[in-house]
């Protein structure tokens, strides 16, 4: 069975509607959606209530969180004074346009999804605010997976799509007695796990505008990338049409995203 | 002897002046006139090289004096400073001119004025060569003087201006001061390599706000004043930032010192 995993819309419609094309072309049976709902783009209720309307499984992510509880972020949410600017800003925007019932929509959303041996996650089964960056060393991503009990773990959030094979992962564990100087050591291995991270349908960052979502099938675990180019033009000048900063419709024609994320692929979410 | 050296924007004449410098054994003195305001050059060549003085006002009898003594005096002409102007200056100090110039076919404009001319290709410079003629370009000057800014924020703005973000940009150069009390110079001249930015040889500034000289210069077309200096005023820290990083700082350096001693 193949199924469609997408994540950060941001209130881009155009994208969303280019992606739901492409999804229906390709006859997934099933469509999952890892949640940023919101945030930076200018169309946020038309995205929650297509993907309400289309009653796609959906978790939550960290502007669907903001949304609901407000700014309430750590460090590696913004890696800089200028970013937190302008987070700020689309955050406000925002809060302002979104429709109550869209609101309590988000709020009602999980932060996790388990499918079987697959899990669905925002940003990482700790935090939907932590970057499981494709550097992050493969301690800490196996640690991610084995969380949740699952053989594959979907993510997004990095905005960057990228699969991850965690082959003949080996665990061992030493605990020292402090009487007797006496150790115990005990090791086991696991069988392969994977982190897909889908990207970005609505606020791309590899470098071209298009948006991004994965096909994957289920019966043979074969992972397809998909890129989807789209009117980004039409999404611009919404940007403009509404009030939002031009930078964001330049960072977006530029396949930058909005504003620029954390780089540190060692940082783990301490919220 | 007095050096005068002309030449575009991003054409090579800060660094040619330093290579000369750096080749001699004797301390040289640098001035460039109308520049006092705005010293980007001054201070980079400063930090740089250790043997140069840099005037940063116009005294020029102490030139001629310098020079008579022996000493290497370079002046360096902004590309803003009239030529024609100058001229009667230039004739007083009995000036070796040089023109520093990016392609052979430049030589018949400058030949009537330089005593020696200097091929330093740079292949951005002939793509905005003719727009500068017909004076579409302008020169933007942003005193950040006391601002400090945080690097990351720098960095984006960065990139952002040099891909076009604010205006087209053909040359951009800037010291800035940062949270770690470090200055730092940044250049991008159009068609060359990015380079990274530099730090300069100067004192932390790790009490208040400094009150050493940074600035943003840009020369471009269509440039979008507004936002630059909002942009550029988002990546600005308040006093309390400054205050908590200089602390930081300060222990580190402590421990450090600590540890050492």
């Amino acid at each position: 069975m193949k199924i469609a995993v997408m994540s950060c819309l941001h209130g881009n419609m155009a994208a969303l509607e280019a992606v739901l094309e492409d999804i229906s072309k390709n006859n997934c049976a099933e469509i999952y959606c890892l949640g940023d709902l919101v945030g930076y783009g200018p169309f946020p209720n038309e995205v929650v209530e297509t993907i309400r309307e289309l009653n796609i499984p959906t978790v939550q992510g960290c502007w669907d969180e903001d949304i609901v509880e407000g700014l309430n972020a750590c460090e590696c949410s913004y890696p800089s004074l200028l970013a937190e600017k302008r987070g700020k800003l689309a955050h406000e925007w925002t809060n302002q346009q979104i429709k109550a019932k869209n609101r309590e929509y988000l709020a009602e959303l999980p932060e996790t999804l388990k499918v079987n041996n697959l899990c669905f996650v925002h940003g990482s089964p700790q935090s939907n605010h932590e970057y499981l960056l494709p550097e992050i060393n493969a301690f800490t991503a196996l640690e991610r997976v084995l969380s949740v009990d699952a053989d594959v773990l979907f993510c997004g959030h990095t905005h960057v799509p990228y699969v991850r094979n965690l082959e003949s992962g080996q665990l061992t564990i030493k605990v020292n007695l402090s009487q007797d100087n006496h150790q115990i050591s005990e090791s086991f291995s696991t069988p392969l796990k994977r982190i897909i991270n889908v990207g970005s349908v609505g606020e791309p960052r590899h470098g071209r505008p298009n948006a991004t979502y994965v096909i994957y099938d289920t019966d043979t675990g074969a992972v397809q990338l998909q890129e989807i180019a789209y009117d980004y033009q039409k999404t611009a000048k919404a940007l403009l049409e509404k009030g939002l900063p031009p930078i964001f419709a330049w960072r977006l024609i530029k396949g930058w995203e909005y504003a620029e994320k954390a780089e540190d692929p060692t940082h783990v979410c301490e919220r | 002897m007095i050096t005068a050296i002309s030449g575009l924007p991003g054409s090579g004449k800060t660094e040619w002046i330093r290579k000369q410098i750096a080749q001699k054994q004797e301390e040289a003195v640098y001035f460039s006139p109308q520049t006092a305001s705005f010293p980007i050059d001054d201070l980079r060549l400063q930090s740089r090289e250790s043997k140069v003085r840099v005037f940063f006002t116009g005294g020029i009898e102490e030139l001629s004096k310098f020079a008579q003594t022996g000493g290497e005096v370079y002046l360096e002409l902004p590309w803003h400073l009239d030529l024609l102007a100058s001229e009667s200056l230039l004739q007083k100090l009995n000036c070796h001119r040089v023109a520093i110039i990016s392609s052979p076919e430049d030589c018949f404009e400058w030949q009537s004025w330089a005593d020696e001319i200097v091929f330093n290709y740079r292949p951005g410079i002939d793509q905005w060569l003719s727009r500068l003629e017909k004076h579409q370009l302008k020169i933007q000057q942003a005193l950040l003087r006391g601002e400090v800014l945080d690097f990351a924020s720098l960095e984006t703005f960065w990139q952002e201006l040099i891909e076009g973000a604010y205006g087209e940009v053909f040359r951009a150069k800037g010291i800035f001061d940062l949270a770690q009390g470090e200055c730092i110079y940044g250049e991008f001249s159009c068609g060359l390599p990015l380079q990274e930015f530099e730090s300069l040889q100067l004192p932390l500034n790790l009490n208040g706000r400094p009150e050493r000289f940074s600035g943003l210069e840009i020369i471009g077309d269509n440039l979008d004043q507004e936002a630059i200096a909002d942009t550029l005023g988002d990546c600005c820290l308040s006093d309390e930032a400054i205050f908590y990083y200089q602390q930081q700082i300060k222990q580190s350096l402590s421990s450090q010192e600590e540890e050492i001693g």
